[in-house]
């Protein structure tokens, strides 16, 4: 990094767009984690989850799968309630970094505000965002192997999902030309990486925020990759879940709840990371990178980072180079996590329907003393989420 | 009294018990299969089904992992056929090997007490011991690795779980005693396991039952072998089944029975290993053991099939320690594990959600902690480990 950043303006509405992969998902928790730190020094962070979901899924009409995309009022309201704040905001949803609509664009820079809203982009090396993209898409239902995912992306154009979803995301120039259309220049900030600096971003948000050094330093294991072989497994899993035609809901209930959970548990030292890139794609990644670079400095806005870390290294390409290939095998520990995983999820509660049997016998009632100590935990933890919804809602 | 096997009398009725893992499988898929020639030469198989599994359930009081015990009127629907039945019956579950002398005396009044022969197959323990292990894994939750498990089954105490059922289903000595109760030693019937002979099993049960020879060709249903990859998923999986506290539980039985299958049905790898020979430690205590099994079948004045020389194991002294289980499987046997356990919970969703509301269910219980203060629901939790510390000291002192 190269110097020290300038807190934004006092009322200033910093909007995190991510994308997807950039290390969105640790400087949301920790801005989350320390939301009460944050509002002692003049930050609001929204305290209904670790990041936008439903209100920016309201502004998007769109949702993921398996969810329903909620009333736009939701969004609406939200910002009605970031409107009314007279501090810093704070907000985070990489969701919005895949937004293609203009229009959209317009109704979040007019409802946020125009003359507070600060928007940051991260941008990933090309080389380090790849396998980790791909293996977020296979959480997400992807079939396409890594290779084949790579094809698309590279060669393939927007009539092929791979394609379209990754440079949706992923083309700063198109998101950057679309938010300068509402907002000054000066007002737009991307942030460059390569990983090698792993505290990169959450310096920035300190030095915007003006928070105290080191608070947002990630905790480590947030949202970490997939191993390959875990990967593979999954993929497979998508593809015959797909050939079912099991229902988004039974995917969101039973494979992202359970055997992804259960993958992220089940880590074993047998299973090898996700593999670099393969020989024949790395010139494309150079070019796709180079032109990046470029771009960036033709957009004129804020940058932190020296764009220059977003370029390949030069001919790294090993001999026996197996990215090629799928793995062939998968640890025994990540495949009974799997199962396990999706037991767990299927055995935690039971399908609404059966509640509602009519009664013959009447109802025993148990007394407190016999009921688990976990049931007791998890019944004070819902009450204390319903207050914390409750007091947003109030407050929105 | 060791003989030939030649043909029961008329009306008699085969009472085979396995036990476990002595070829049950493919000798029941056998009869089955060839139901119509049976009945053509005179022999009944009762049921419908590959095996008489649920009829001796019934008589043993035994039930699925958290179902319903089998009504005891599928095993006197069974008795009916039976005693109904021209001819000789031949009647196979392995379940038998585990009745308990009460049951045994049961079975043989109800089936005829002049009528029934039993046939129990002896294997040697060499071959009996890596099978028994791995049905242990696929179908109880054991979590005992291979090697923990042979040394509980061959300590000398044979005290704990494993060595317990592991000898009361095949220690030979126990099961001619268990019979005998009920039997006289010329109707107990020990066939002595030739592991070369394929055929010796199907060829013992024609001459009993007067089939003409060759007639019981294999079935469809073979009872394969997992490899050690395979097995120590299954064995992680019971693992985690057993910190969680789910042993018993009714809605596992499905999910592990698709897992089962989904694990079976991708193809053997070439990097996949079987089962391997027993470790050099077992050696000592197979040999004595084997030697006891033969030596007390020989003396035993039952009616012995087959030379009982052919139970005695000398171990390898060469053969390699067992290593740690096989840390990975191939993807695609775990793939289809995954989606056999997915496809059975969403059947099973699916199902409970369009079956026909059943009448007089009793209600839900009300919510026990409804209505309760969230500050009295933490003086619960508080008070709990005061209270385990306080019974736990009363017991020490």
């Amino acid at each position: 990094m190269t110097a020290d950043l300038r807190p934004l303006p006092p009322a200033a509405v910093l909007l995190h767009l991510g994308p997807y992969k950039t290390g969105s998902t640790a400087i949301q928790q920790a801005l989350f984690d320390h939301r009460d730190v944050l509002a002692e020094r003049g930050v609001h962070y929204p305290e209904s989850w670790r990041r936008l979901h439903r209100e920016g899924h309201a502004l998007m009409r769109w949702a993921p799968r398996g969810l329903a995309v909620p009333p736009v009022s939701v969004w609406d309201d939200f910002a009605a309630g970031v409107r009314a704040r007279p501090e810093r905001v704070c907000l985070s949803t990489e969701d919005f970094g895949r937004l293609r609509n203009p229009a959209r664009v317009q109704k979040i820079v007019r409802d946020l505000g125009p003359e507070r809203l600060h928007v940051l982009v991260v941008a990933r090396a090309f080389h380090r965002l790849l396998p980790s993209h791909w293996q977020e898409r296979v959480k997400s239902g992807e079939q396409l192997t890594y290779d084949a995912w790579l094809h698309q992306v590279f060669e393939g154009d927007d009539s092929q999902r791979a394609h379209r979803s990754f440079w949706t995301s992923h083309d700063i120039e198109r998101t950057a030309g679309m938010w300068l259309e509402e907002l000054p220049a000066d007002r737009f900030t991307v942030v460059v990486t390569d990983d090698s600096d792993r505290l990169l971003l959450s310096r920035v948000f300190e030095q915007l925020l003006d928070l105290p050094a080191g608070l947002l330093a990630p905790a480590g294991g947030a949202n970490a990759s997939l191993s390959a072989n875990a990967a593979e497994l999954l993929r497979r899993v998508n593809t015959a879940f797909a050939e079912q035609g099991w229902s988004d809901r039974d995917y969101r209930r039973l494979v992202r709840g359970g055997v992804v959970r259960g993958l992220a548990r089940g880590r074993s030292p047998v299973d090898v990371p996700l593999p670099p890139l393969p020989a024949w794609v790395r010139p494309l990644v150079g070019e796709r990178s180079r032109a990046r670079v470029e771009a960036i400095g033709r957009l004129g806005v804020n940058v932190v980072g020296d764009p220059a870390v977003l370029l390949p290294p030069d001919g790294d390409a090993r001999p026996g180079d197996l990215s090629e290939t799928a793995p062939e095998t998968v640890s025994a520990q990540a495949a009974a996590a799997a199962i396990v995983g999706i037991l767990d999820a299927a055995l935690r509660r039971t399908p609404a329907r059966r509640r509602g049997r009519t009664a013959a016998a009447a109802p025993v009632v148990t007394p407190v003393s016999a009921v688990p100590g976990r049931a007791i935990a998890r019944e004070l933890a819902r009450r204390a989420r319903h207050r914390v919804r409750s007091r947003v809602r109030r407050s929105g | 009294m060791l003989t030939e096997p030649g043909l029961l009398p008329d009306g008699a009725v085969l009472v085979h018990i396995g036990p476990y893992k002595t070829g049950t499988t493919a000798i029941q898929s056998s009869l089955h299969e060839h139901r119509a020639e049976l009945a053509a030469a005179g022999v009944t198989y009762p049921g419908r089904y590959h095996r008489q599994m649920r009829p001796s359930w019934a008589l043993l009081g035994r039930s699925r992992v958290g179902e319903a015990e089998v009504p005891v009127d599928e095993w006197d629907e069974m008795v009916a056929e039976v005693r109904a039945a021209p001819g000789r019956v031949v009647i196979s579950s392995e379940d038998f090997s585990s009745a308990r002398p009460v049951h045994v005396r049961r079975l043989v009044d109800d089936l005829g007490p002049d009528r029934v022969h039993v046939l129990i197959v002896a294997r040697r323990l060499d071959k009996l011991l890596p099978s028994a292990w791995q049905e242990r894994v696929k179908s109880v939750n054991e979590t005992r690795t291979y090697d923990a498990w042979l040394r509980e089954v061959l300590s000398a105490e044979r005290e704990g779980a494993a060595a317990r059922t592991f000898w009361h289903n095949h220690g030979i000595a126990t099961l001619i005693d268990r019979w005998s109760g009920a039997l006289p030693p010329e109707r107990i019937l020990v066939l002595v396991n030739d592991e070369a002979d394929r055929r010796l099993q199907p060829s013992t049960f024609e001459r009993l039952l007067g089939l003409p020879e060759g007639r019981l060709t294999p079935g469809p249903h073979t009872n394969t072998s997992l490899s050690m990859e395979r097995i120590e998923l299954c064995r992680q999986v019971n693992v985690a089944v057993e910190e969680r506290g789910w042993i018993g539980s009714r809605r596992l039985n499905r999910p592990r029975r698709r897992m089962l299958a989904g694990l079976r049905s991708a193809p053997l790898q070439d990097h996949e290993t079987l089962i391997p020979p027993l470790p050099a430690w077992t050696g000592p205590r197979l040999q004595e053991l084997s030697d006891e099994r033969a030596r007390s079948l020989e003396e035993s004045g039952v009616r012995v099939l087959g030379d009982p020389a052919l139970l005695r194991a000398t171990g390898d002294p060469q053969a390699a320690d067992l290593e740690e289980p096989p840390a990975s499987l191939p993807v695609e046997a775990a793939a289809s594990a995954v989606e056999e356990t997915l496809a059975a919970v969403i059947g099973r969703d699916r199902a409970e959600s369009v079956a026909p509301r059943r009448p007089a269910q009793p209600a839900p219980a009300p919510d026990p902690l409804a209505g309760i203060s969230g500050r009295a629901l933490v003086r619960e939790l508080v008070r709990r480990p005061a209270a385990r510390a306080r019974r736990t000291k009363g017991i020490a002192s």
